[in-house]
């Protein structure tokens, strides 16, 4: 399991365990987590699961594919450096926490 | 657990829910199916199915285990001749299939998107203004049909003429797809097959595609040197095959829905903003693809059944997005449901890349109808198709229009 934490623009934090081979976007949308609205529903088409990685976190993750970097250029909100989508991030047994921020907006 | 448990009999089903009474009407079976076991052997199919959200999942979305090259209907590609070249994208795994979907991803992202919206919207006017002046007409052939037909070969940059062989071909593609379709191919088929597949041919050169068009862009990525002119051909062939025919039913079967449902009706009358999500729902509850296929890559052991070498292993995606297990009232049409997360439309790297421009197309044309009327009914029996893609052939309604409306 990943401990995943979702920090809302407000500040507000919600812990989610993401099993291994599983998207974070896919547990936040089963939790009903505001924020996160993930339209397409996982196939990188809609780019509306935009998190920012924490930047003590960075360096935890695989890196960004050409497809995911296409959809990424499309985000609603700002697309910073940290900018990743949570539909293209799965949780890993070696991964064992990690600190996403919301967006602004998805939409 | 010792060894001999852990690979369990097989579970077999002599169920079909792709023809007769299960292409009508197949939760009634999905339900009897997903109670049988995590993998189901279908005897008429000759292939595995699943039909629970879980594994539905994991087939769609685990290509190193389940790959594409088998063909997405099925017919298993690896022991029966497909009628046409595969599809460079859908018919493929990575590496090559992550070359296609990226150029795929940059033309159809909702940023390039977002340029063609006024257009849509402008045409979807024009065209529901017209409708309040006749009252009652087909919702299929006058509403449904027109719209997609017109708006994204404009997108993609055809001519004008002929587009009506656009779901000629599809019917062919599916009819394709079908198990042991040679069999049953008629001498009209080969006929009228060669015909079309000469037509596409032509209409996915370079030569015929406008200049600023979806076409033109896949065919600017080839210069680019990211795809090669026969990827590029037949990506253009993808438009041809996946997009429209799929609109056309969802934008109908929509408004079917909503004439079934008056409650739902008056939710999406008061707000019409709901008309997306009202599409969303139709997706999940009864969308008109059922099923998306793909083919184990060697021996392999799932949900502790052991499967064969190159199996077709049948995702039943309609049967998933009814799974009690993830969905709450799963048989109920309800369009203040949470809808993340259905299947409909796949998931992961094959999910559908068209889909974004079908919710905005969707989303104009429905939003439009229901911005100028304040009643919609049944103006005569919907007509549902038996065979090809599950959907109506007609849906005869009539309209009451708004005090003063015209469609804006």
């Amino acid at each position: 399991m990943t401990k995943v934490t979702f920090v809302g623009t407000d500040g507000s934090e919600t812990v989610l365990d993401v099993p291994p081979g599983t998207s974070f976007m896919q547990v936040a949308v089963s939790a009903g987590l505001a924020g996160i609205v993930a339209e397409c529903g996982g196939a990188a088409m809609c780019a509306t699961c935009h998190v920012y990685i924490d930047p003590a976190d960075s360096d935890k993750l695989a890196p960004i594919s050409t497809i995911e970097n296409e959809m990424l250029a499309a985000t609603a909100s700002e697309r910073r450096a940290n900018s990743r989508l949570s539909c293209q991030l799965q949780g890993h047994p070696d991964l064992s926490s990690i600190r996403v921020h919301l967006p602004e907006t998805q939409v | 657990m010792s060894a001999a448990q852990e690979v369990a009999e097989r579970v077999s089903s002599d169920l079909n829910p792709l023809v007769r009474e299960g292409f009508l009407n197949p939760y009634p079976m999905y339900q009897e199916l997903r109670a049988l076991g995590p993998v189901v052997w279908m005897q008429s199919l000759n292939a595995w199915g699943v039909f629970r959200d879980a594994e539905v999942r994991r087939v769609i979305t685990d290509w190193q285990s389940f790959g594409s090259k088998g063909g997405g209907g099925v017919s298993n590609f690896y022991f029966e001749k497909p009628w046409r070249e595969p599809s460079v994208v859908f018919e493929v795994d990575p590496p090559d299939h992550t070359r296609t979907r990226t150029v795929l991803t940059r033309v159809l992202s909702p940023a390039a998107l977002a340029k063609l919206k006024a257009g849509m919207e402008a045409e979807a006017a024009r065209l529901v203004n017209s409708l309040l002046e006749r009252k009652t007409f087909d919702a299929v052939a006058d509403f449904a049909r027109p719209f997609p037909l017109k708006v994204l070969p404009d997108a993609v940059g055809l001519p004008e003429e002929g587009r009506h062989n656009l779901l000629t071909y599809n019917q062919f593609v599916r009819k394709g797809r079908a198990l042991n379709w040679r069999q049953n191919w008629t001498e009209a088929d080969e006929v009228e097959g060669e015909r079309i597949t000469n037509w596409v041919a032509d209409h996915c050169r370079r030569e015929g595609l406008k200049a600023d068009g979806f076409g033109a862009q896949i065919y600017a990525a080839a210069d680019a040197g990211e795809i090669s002119d026969y990827e590029a051909a037949m990506l253009v062939r993808s438009f041809l095959t996946a997009g429209v025919e799929g609109t056309i039913n969802g934008i109908s079967h929509t408004i079917n829905l909503l004439m079934a449902h008056p409650e739902q009706w008056a939710i999406v009358r008061d707000d019409p903003t709901k008309v997306r999500a009202a599409f969303e729902e139709m997706l999940r509850f009864d969308s008109g693809v059922q099923i998306i296929a793909r083919n184990t890559m060697g021996e392999m052991d799932f949900e502790g059944v052991r499967l064969g070498a190159f199996d077709k292993v049948i995702a039943f995606i309609g049967s998933a997005n009814r799974d009690p297990s993830r969905w709450a009232n799963p048989d109920v049409y309800d369009v203040t449901r949470n809808t993340a997360g259905h299947v409909a439309l796949g998931t992961g790297i094959h999910g559908c890349v068209g889909q974004m421009i079908a919710r905005m197309e969707a989303t104009a044309v429905l939003g439009a109808l229901v911005r100028a009327v304040d009643e919609i009914r049944p103006a005569g029996a919907p007509v549902y198709r038996t065979t090809g893609a599950r959907g109506l052939e007609s849906l005869p309604v009539t309209i009451r229009g708004r005090q003063g409306s015209l469609a804006q």
